[in-house]
């Protein structure tokens, strides 16, 4: 767990210190709203996948800054709450979240191809992820650490000199725990997908 | 903790209102509940499931497929092959030899075997701590637990799976119980061990034989062969949890064994130090939360799983029987810790408020 961790952390202190430092760019933060879809792992899960693979809701916030000519870094906090809970007759998992917070970098089209229109980037990064569960009786709680590896792609494009829109798309997936499955003994694993819809403020 | 509590009250009015066939305990609705989702993440395509207290059984069922090709459910009258709990039973027929002053449990196992262990007892085979310094330590080895089967036949006088039908199956009316898959097998032998409307009994009930499956890592389910070994003392008997629930309270009620010589069955052998080892005889013996855990656990390699778990001072058994690997982790056996198995886990955490 401490490991995953301190590498999470170093990913996103890495992403805040390797800041390309060019002269002209944009920073900009960024709450966004979404869902969080097609979920799974190897931990035990009560909902047996149900509700990992169900849509349910993503909270979070952005802070970029991304420079004219393309990169960029990203810092991302998100909640996916209901994580594992599935809304069926055989519900078990009573409470259940998973929280990451990663440090991306971001490729985008530079602005003078884009101008004023949506700005399209991408983005990959490290950080850490943490997976919570538990169920009416307390046989299974699930309390993993994962360092976690994000992969997605999105446009910002503003509405305003100050405000504009986000929409996101990506792919969260652990690469490493110090948790094991309660299944298998295996390492613990996470995977979801996010798409989320943000409003920027520049 | 409030959420918590909400989440608890939730499944309680969901569980009391949900319509049953018949009254339920909140520990046995709640176990139902827990186990159909177990079994799919451990990737089981069928189990069957015995729960006995108090002196009768509370709660038996099937969850899932025997025959997942052939769409057949599991219940709680479907035969399974048995694994290692096939000990059990020979712990017994053995018990009923001593009983009857046929056998002495400290006689040397070279007068049967040809174990390299010349100290090696009958009562340290039984508890696998034979190999080494007998007695010093634990080594679970199902193959010289299963040269016992010629001890049964030479103090039973007649052979081990007659033995076990004769004093087991057929005293207690366990009607689909099997002494061996293989019986067919046999041939023109079989009719030394068994009449005809016996064999025709049995060839019925390993017709609904539940069908093997292989579960892998991921916990996918693939269909397998059942495994080609015979009647030993140490696995191949058939049964089903029904049946094993009569065996059950027929040791409880002292039908098939004196109730002194089940203590010594049921208690842990120790070494020369005072160590206690994690077995009896016959059965492993651990200590959980303060209470006596009386169990076996059964592994067939690529076909199924099995265990009987009994809890004395609370009158209270699980039996479970599976067609795939994973009631409990293929290393219960070697560290005699019963408390690995997530099923285990739940009934523990259900049933030891």
């Amino acid at each position: 767990m401490r490991v995953s961790r301190l590498l999470a952390a170093a990913a996103v202190a890495g992403a805040v210190l390797c800041t390309p430092s060019l002269a002209r760019g944009d920073i900009f933060v960024s709450p966004f709203l979404g869902v969080k879809f097609k979920g799974g792992g190897n931990q035990l899960d009560l909902d047996v996948e149900d509700g990992a693979q169900r849509v349910s809701s993503s909270v979070g916030i952005s802070g970029v800054l991304v420079m004219d000519a393309g990169p960029g870094v990203e810092i991302d906090i998100a909640h996916q709450s209901r994580f594992f809970e599935c809304k069926c007759g055989t519900q078990i998992v009573s409470r259940s979240g998973v929280t990451t917070l990663s440090g991306n970098l971001l490729l985008a089209l530079p602005i003078s191809i884009t101008r004023e229109s949506l700005r399209p980037y991408a983005v990959a990064g490290l950080g850490w992820m943490h997976a919570a569960a538990n169920d009416p009786i307390g046989f299974n709680p699930v309390n993993n650490d994962y360092l976690g590896l994000t992969l997605g792609v999105g446009a910002v494009g503003f509405l305003t000199d100050v405000v504009g829109l986000r929409f996101d798309l990506r792919y969260l997936k652990s690469v490493s725990s110090s948790d094991t499955s309660t299944v298998s003994n295996d390492l613990a694993r996470l995977k979801f997908w996010r798409a989320t819809v943000g409003v920027v403020f520049r | 903790m409030r959420t918590l509590r909400a989440g608890v009250l939730t499944l309680m009015a969901v569980v009391a209102l949900s319509p049953r066939p018949s009254a339920q305990s909140l520990p046995i609705a709640l176990f139902e509940r827990y186990l159909g989702a177990l079994r799919e993440e451990t990737g089981i395509p069928g189990l069957s499931v015995a729960v006995v207290q108090n002196g009768r059984v509370v709660w038996d069922a099937g969850i899932g497929r025997q025959d997942v090709e052939r769409a057949i459910v599991a219940r709680a009258d479907t035969p399974y092959l048995i694994g290692d709990l096939t000990q059990s039973f020979a712990a017994i027929v053995l018990g009923q030899c001593v009983e009857r002053a046929a056998l002495d449990i400290n006689t040397p196992i070279r007068r049967w075997s040809s174990l390299p262990e010349a100290g090696a007892t009958i009562g340290h085979v039984l508890s696998h701590t034979s190999a080494g310094v007998p007695g010093e330590t634990f080594s679970y080895d199902p193959g010289r637990f299963g040269t016992l089967a010629t001890v049964a036949q030479d103090c039973s006088e007649r052979p081990f799976r007659r033995a076990v039908a004769e004093e087991v199956f057929d005293r207690l009316a366990m009607k689909d119980s099997v002494p061996g898959r293989d019986l067919a097998a046999i041939g023109a032998n079989d009719h030394d061990y068994f009449d005809d409307g016996k064999l025709r009994d049995y060839e019925a009930v390993l017709r609904r034989l539940a069908a093997p499956y292989r579960v892998d890592r991921s916990g996918r389910s693939s269909r397998s062969d059942y495994p080609a070994d015979t009647v030993t003392a140490a696995t191949g008997l058939v049964s089903t949890v029904r049946d094993l629930a009569e065996f059950d309270l027929a040791l409880d009620d002292n039908q098939l064994l004196r109730p002194d010589l089940r203590e010594i069955a049921w208690t842990n052998v120790t070494t020369s130090g005072g160590s206690a080892l994690p077995m009896g005889l016959g059965w492993f013996v651990q200590t959980y939360n303060g209470e006596r855990l009386i169990w076996q656990v059964g592994n067939v390699r690529d076909a199924g799983s099995s265990l009987l778990l009994k809890i004395p001072r609370r009158n209270l058994t699980l039996i479970m029987l599976a067609n795939g690997d994973g009631l409990a982790p293929p290393e219960t056996l070697a560290t005699g810790d019963i408390t690995a198995s997530l099923y285990v886990k739940l009934f523990l955490k259900l049933f030891l408020l």
